[in-house]
């Protein structure tokens, strides 16, 4: 009787264990890993090529960088306006994200500048009596003519109005 | 814009998209394009003036929007300015704006005096759909010609989409005076088809000499555009335009400066453009402006 008492504890003993195991094993297998920064894991010259980076979420903050509100871009109007105030006050990493992702390396300081320059220098009001809406690679898309020559496509990507041209460029000069 | 039943558009707008086709089969297309066009419209445009010499110099318009003027407030600003003659953007590419560039509007500048010409931004995107666009325009009535504005689409190699264009125009619209503009100094664009324009569309060039935009002096400018000019060998009478945009550092450019550009430049020379309601300091200078040839 008392040796089968004993065994009966055991027993439990070994299920509660067993079952406490189990769930551990369970939540690190299930656990999201963590996505790498590059400035917290610098590349050893050694290690091979590099992975890919895990998919970023639309609202993350890239290398802890700020990110636009959506809406400031809910439309082409509000985008243009957010730039002429990211111009103003400097801001050339968040001005750098009203653009297509495409177009995003070509927003430089040099540029940034240089469109700082144009937007003090002409008038910006886009003819949007005349912009032509479409669609580009599934997104909807206006293009409207900023100062009365070449048209700039606003593009609808996830809910934001990206443009794919620095339109404040200056064109043709000299 | 009337394109009902205009069997040359249909076709032609349906062929362009394959790219394979545009280049060769344009210029065909072209004439099917004239040949619609022609039936459209049975009032021929303004006077062609051949020879003739604005008695004071132009001014272009974007829109009347723009200005915050209907077209007879600002045909009576223009005359009363003293300008001679007008430039009133009629479309972009493919699109004809009848709402802004029509005989109505045309009428408040060419019942003062003015004569009127039509200009329309166009690309290499949709040759056929840019001639026909531009035909309609030159038929509204009043229309003294036509100008092509043409500038960094056009880079690159464009020379054949520029004659097929400005040839398919001239079969459109018989006789009509037909002309260009793009950029001032055309020695910094070696790509661009400035003979192609010269040749074929060149019943004036109008370079854009905007030397305050690009912070330099009137003369310099102007002296630079010339020796560029005259090095391109280019044959189409000269038209050139200056701007009354802000330089780079800000600053309005002097009205003694615009005048001393206008006075070296007559008679054919222009202002690009009839100012903003938002710059409501520019427009108290275009009376003080030397228009009177």
């Amino acid at each position: 009787m008392r040796a089968a008492g004993i065994l009966a504890l055991a027993l439990v003993c070994a299920a509660v264990v067993g079952f406490l195991w189990l769930r551990l094993s369970r939540t690190e297998a299930g656990r999201t890993p963590a996505a790498p920064s590059p400035q917290t894991q610098p590349r050893s010259p050694a290690a091979g090529p590099a992975r890919p980076p895990p998919p970023v979420a639309p609202t993350a903050a890239p290398n802890g960088l700020a990110r636009l509100d959506p809406v400031m871009l809910a439309s082409p109007g509000a985008t243009v306006q957010t730039e002429l105030r990211l111009l103003e006050a400097g801001k050339q990493e968040l001005f750098r994200q009203t653009f297509l992702r495409s177009v995003q390396p070509q927003v430089t300081a040099e540029a940034f500048e240089a469109c700082r320059k144009r937007v003090q220098q002409v008038l910006v009001r886009p003819d949007w009596e005349m912009a032509k809406p479409g669609k580009s690679r599934g997104h909807r898309v206006v293009r409207v003519s900023m100062f009365g020559k070449s048209m700039t496509g606003f593009h609808e990507v996830d809910g934001r109005w990206l443009a794919d041209a620095i339109w404040c460029l200056p064109v043709g000069l000299p | 814009m009337n394109t009902k039943g205009c069997w040359g558009g249909v076709l032609v707008s349906t062929l362009v998209g394959q790219a394979s086709f545009r280049r060769v089969g344009a210029i065909a297309l072209l004439s099917l394009v004239a040949a619609c066009g022609g039936s459209e419209t049975s009032a021929p445009g303004g006077s062609v003036p051949t020879g003739w010499q604005p008695p004071a110099k132009g001014l272009w318009i974007w829109y009347f929007g723009y200005t915050g003027l209907s077209a007879a407030q600002a045909a009576q600003a223009a005359k009363d300015a003293g300008v001679g003659y007008v430039l009133i953007k009629s479309g972009q590419d493919a699109s004809y704006w009848d709402t802004r560039y029509n005989a109505a509007s045309v009428a408040e500048f060419t019942s003062r005096g003015m004569k009127v010409f039509a200009w329309a931004y166009t690309t290499p995107a949709d040759v056929p759909g840019s001639v026909q666009a531009a035909a309609l325009a030159a038929r509204v009535p009043g229309t003294s010609g036509l100008v092509i504005d043409a500038e960094i689409e056009f880079e690159g190699g464009h020379d054949l989409e520029a004659q097929q264009l400005c040839e398919g125009i001239r079969a459109a619209v018989p006789g009509v005076w037909l002309g260009y503009t793009s950029f001032g100094w055309v020695g910094y664009h070696p790509t661009f088809p400035f003979h192609a324009f010269d040749r074929y569309c060149g019943d004036a060039f109008f370079p854009q000499v905007y030397w305050s935009d690009r912070g330099v002096s009137w003369s310099s400018g102007h002296a630079e555009a010339v020796q560029m000019l005259e090095a391109a060998r280019l044959h189409a009478p000269v038209w050139i335009v200056q701007s009354n945009d802000d330089t780079p550092q800000g600053a309005p450019p002097a009205t003694a400066d615009l005048n001393a550009f206008f006075d070296l430049t007559p008679p054919y020379s222009s202002l690009w453009e009839f100012p903003s309601s938002a710059s409501p300091a520019k427009l108290p200078q275009l009376p003080l402006l030397h228009w009177t040839n």
